[in-house]
């Protein structure tokens, strides 16, 4: 399928009228979600149903000698406990041969710790009992010997000589000088090019700094919750709250030792995501319980477990530095990337790597990043993995060199700004891409001509994501009354069921409320890839587009049929069948005229394709933001914020408006609120809503969107992929802001009260 | 001819060489012309994305290459996670007798399992190996997951005594449905200690 893949985008037809695509139709879910009816994870329930808890452990750090549940098993109500005994055995660091990478070992060890617990909350044993409450009684009664070690809590202390190692034996990978024997350091990652003194030594104006960022969480509304029925004849059913329901099914049966064909998954409705839903942290874990019960079992995360014991994305500290000459031509930039993975090797610091000097033209650059492990959660994906982090020095960075070389920021991007044709710093070069024109929208939005008031300033900041393509399926069926069902795999997170319906709309010629767009089981749907990657618009979107334009074949085959003409004879155009080529006095037949007949000339209409298409290619986003900050109490409000970016193709503008919206507001949280909390002994302090604090309606303005189209030539309608750029731009452009409104660069996040009435202090006392 | 340009990290693999021009019609002649030019390459792109004039491709070994290609190998590009940016990178990433090489150089003791002969549904074909180390920590692959762990009980036992043995798991053998082998398959597997 992918050899053909290339040939399978139409350029992005600018000559094309659209009457579905564009179009701004309710969403297919909206009643249900709105009215409360929708099922989410917790939703679900069968006869006889147990309830799971995990036992978590109270030390971040410490080796398990003996665990001892007979107490807990003799609880009268439970009917299974569950330990890593009942794993079957899958060492460290075992990657299936393929192309998947995934460490099931370390994923094994991420739901229940084996040999050691590695950060506070990590669970080591699980509970079925007939309800939640004898659950916990039983939890209290699991004994442990532990042999409680020395917990790793920085950077600075796990790079430390001498530091305790959380995995003893595993090698440091990858490139540079590496360190020697055992360390916590587990990658390396490396891109050069040009000369870097020569590059620094033509710069007349070099701008160097630190940067800090704070593990935060994902933050989605859901907290994680399955339901699992390990049935006597082996089959397995799992009803679960994830960004994959495939990947669900292959952690099942990778972990839990089972036939995966007998395993079928249901993704439910889903409350949030945004790459932290795409780990498997409960499902094996219930099937085994399951297993062991001969019971359904229900497991169901609460807002402190979700803290806890699922992905945050990885805490780092970035030096940096970036020389420019007195023209603005930024000719050398430099960093070394220090990611915190969490428990287990595997931070996003290789997409750092590629993304932070990637936007700008940079002759000469050394790029370093590190994965580290230490005691803290195992980070899982968070929306553009690690390119927030890299945007925040890089854009902190270039602002700094705009104020030294006194350019107005934009313009300054602009004379550096990467164009089609130009490198990446990991090798390839760009084809068509909207960084340009994205900068040019918000230069000319009226937002950036605005007046600021007193202890007002304004920041601009900007970033892109990859967008990967992956594989996906679609089914297509043509209903007798002439409407239309689609039928995918990928667990809508952002609005795709109505973009997958307007697309098909599009294709048949109907109206998008005549097509019902579904998400199904493993078993009824092909395979698709996860949700995630920003990729369900534009590669599932294929899948669909691909369907029905099949369907559209069977649709003209069928009014030949009823006409008796040939096929040549018969066009389609706009959801109607039209005769030509000397057949015309036939007229034409709608879609509906033709479904009605379906079963007269060969029966229903079912259209299935797959695709697995290149990645759909960059995606740049450029943002605004105005704040006020309080100097008295370091209370900072977001006065104005608006983001532009390029899309490729709205299909559904809305939703693209609402994926902008929604990772500034994470971002804005991230850059001046969220952080982990942790105490001297790793336990975080702060695992709930109330002490975590993300921005909900009432911090922040409406926040304003322009839509930037430049066609991805590789999707038939350009489609490029909107869902992770949007939290690129936000930690640099919130701390632009902040230095503009108050003279202070801050170098670490979050920029919360406390943190910048000390930096205001320290500023007037010097 | 396709240009392949390398990173400054594969380098090391490729004798310093930045670009090398090669003709090959398809991805997979390419990877195999440049594993013959260098061969401490061989492994590490099997599973690379590869960027075919700025467009990557993650599953590319079958797709035909224009004449005057640029070619990279990137890491993938990923449903959300760094993850598989990192694997690209991993030098030992499916190559079971370079992590053996290097536990030899560590000093440590090392068997090694090679799938001999299968039949019927078997996930790992002939020349399939597991490094496996004196304490348990293994590289590569026998069956997909089914067997490891039987195989693991053995290379420990060969592991004491030296002597190399052959294992056989199949369907018909009641101990393969008690290991996992459910998928209907038979395989054979030599075991050997390496000194």
């Amino acid at each position: 399928m992918s050899a053909k893949n290339s040939e399978q985008g139409q350029g992005g037809n600018a000559e094309r009228k659209y009457k579905q695509i564009g179009s701004r139709p309710i969403r297919h879910d909206g009643l249900d979600k709105v009215t409360g009816r929708a099922r989410f994870g917790a939703d679900y329930a069968l006869p006889g149903m147990l309830q799971g808890i995990f036992v978590r452990s109270p030390y971040a750090h410490a080796r398990i000698l003996s665990i001892d549940t007979s107490k807990a098993e003799a609880v009268p109500g439970v009917r299974a406990v569950l330990t890593a005994a009942d794993f079957p055995e899958i060492p460290m660091g075992w990657i299936p041969a393929g192309p998947t990478g995934i460490d099931f070992g370390a994923n094994a060890r991420t739901i229940l710790a084996h040999e050691k617990v590695l950060f506070h909350g990590h669970a080591y044993a699980a509970i079925a009992a007939t309800t939640v409450d004898i659950a916990r009684e039983a939890a209290e009664l699991v004994e442990v010997e532990w042999e409680v070690l020395k917990p790793v809590l920085s950077i600075e202390e796990a790079l430390a000589p001498g530091a305790p190692i959380l995995h003893e034996g595993q090698p440091t990978m990858g490139d540079g000088e590496k360190p020697e024997g055992d360390s916590n350091i587990t990658n390396q990652i490396l891109f050069e090019g040009g000369d870097l003194d020569a590059g620094f030594a033509e710069a007349d104006v070099i701008v160097e700094g630190t940067f800090e960022t704070s593990m935060v969480h994902q933050g989605y509304i859901e907290p994680h919750a399955t339901l699992a029925n390990a049935r006597e004849d082996g089959t397995v059913e799992v009803w679960a709250s994830t960004q994959g329901a495939f990947s669900v099914k292959n952690e099942v049966a990778m972990i839990t030792g089972t036939d995966p064909s007998l395993i079928r998954v249901t993704p439910t409705e889903i409350g949030g995501g945004f790459g932290g839903k795409i780990p498997v942290y409960l499902e094996p874990a219930a099937v085994l319980l399951s297993r062991k019960a001969g019971r359904p079992v229900k497991m169901t995360m609460t807002r402190e477990e979700v803290f806890r014991g699922t992905g945050p994305t990885s805490g780092s500290r970035t030096w940096a530095r970036m020389g420019a000459k007195a023209d603005g031509t930024i000719v050398a930039a430099e960093t070394r990337l220090e990611f915190e993975a969490g428990a287990f090797r595997g931070s996003p610091v290789g997409a750092a790597c590629m993304t932070i000097f990637t936007p700008y033209e940079i002759p000469n650059f050394k790029i370093l990043g590190v994965d580290i492990v230490l005691n803290k959660p195992r980070v899982a994906a968070y929306r553009a993995p690690g390119a927030p982090i890299g945007a925040f020095a890089a854009e902190s960075l270039i602002d700094d060199l705009a104020r030294k070389l006194e350019r107005d920021p934009i313009d300054l991007r602009i004379q550096n700004a990467i164009e089609e044709g130009g490198r990446a710093k990991y090798g390839p070069v760009f084809g068509p891409i909207g960084f340009k024109q994205t900068l040019e929208a918000a230069r000319n939005h009226p937002h950036y001509k605005a007046k600021l008031g007193p202890h007002q300033g304004r920041g601009v900041a900007a970033g892109f994501w990859f967008n990967a393509g992956m594989q996906s399926s679609a089914t297509v069926s043509v209903n007798d009354d002439g409407s239309a069902v689609v039928r995918t795999g990928n667990p809508d997170i952002g609005g795709s069921r109505a973009s997958m319906a307007l697309m098909a709309a599009e294709e048949l010629g109907i109206d998008v409320t005549n097509v019902r767009p579904m998400v199904g089981d493993t078993d009824s749907v092909g395979y698709c890839d996860v949700t995630g990657g920003s990729r369900v618009t534009y590669a599932t979107g294929m899948a669909v587009i691909e369907a029905s334009r099949q369907v559209v074949d069977h649709l003209r085959a069928r009014a030949a049929t009823i006409w008796n003409v040939e096929l040549d004879s018969v066009e389609w155009q706009d959801g109607n069948a039209v005769a030509i080529n000397g057949a015309s006095e036939k007229g034409s037949l709608s879609l509906a005229e033709i479904a009605q007949q379906m079963r007269m000339t060969g029966g229903p209409i079912v259209v299935s394709a797959s695709v697995n298409p290149p990645a759909a290619g960059p995606a740049f986003g450029v943002h605004l933001c105005d704040l006020e900050v309080d100097p008295e109490t370091g209370v900072t409000r977001v006065l104005r914020y608006t983001v532009a970016q390029d899309a490729g193709k709205a299909i559904h503008p809305t939703f693209v408006e609402g994926q902008f919206q929604g990772g500034a507001a994470q971002g804005i949280g991230w850059a001046l609120n969220e952080e982990y909390l942790w105490d001297a002994d790793g336990k975080v302090e702060n695992a709930g809503f109330l002490d975590y604090r993300i921005p909900v309606a009432s911090d922040l303005p409406m926040i304003d969107t322009v839509i930037v189209e430049v066609a991805n030539p590789l999707h038939p309608y350009g489609v490029r992929g909107v869902g992770e750029t949007p939290i690129v731009p936000p930690l640099g452009t919130v701390a632009n802001a902040m230095r503009d409104a108050t003279g202070v660069r801050f170098h670490s996040l979050p920029m919360s009260p406390p943190r910048i009435v000390a930096a205001l202090d320290d500023a007037s006392d010097g | 001819m396709a240009t392949v340009i390398f990173s400054s990290a594969q380098r090391r693999f490729t004798n310093d060489d930045q670009r090398v021009e090669i003709g090959a019609s398809r991805v997979d002649e390419l990877i195999a012309e440049l594993y013959a030019r260098y061969s401490a390459l061989e492994g590490l792109l099997d599973h690379a994305a590869v960027s075919i004039d700025g467009v990557i491709h993650n599953d590319a070994i079958y797709i035909n290459l224009d004449p005057d290609v640029e070619v990279h190998f990137v890491g993938a590009v990923g449903g959300g996670s760094g993850n598989s940016v990192m694997e690209s990178e991993n030098p030992f990433a499916g190559d079971p007798l370079g992590y053996a090489q290097r536990w030899i150089r560590e000093g440590r003791r090392v068997a090694l399992a090679t799938v001999i002969e299968t039949w019927g549904s078997s996930p790992c074909p002939p020349g399939s190996q597991l490094a496996v180390d004196g304490d348990g920590h293994f590289e590569g692959s026998v069956s997909g997951g089914c067997v490891e762990s039987a195989v693991l009980e053995e290379t420990s036992r060969v592991l004491e005594s030296g002597a190399s043995s052959v294992l056989e798991f199949g369907v018909a053998d009641e101990d393969a449905w008690a290991v996992g082998l459910a998928c209907g398959g038979r395989v054979r597997i030599f075991v050997e200690r390496l000194d």
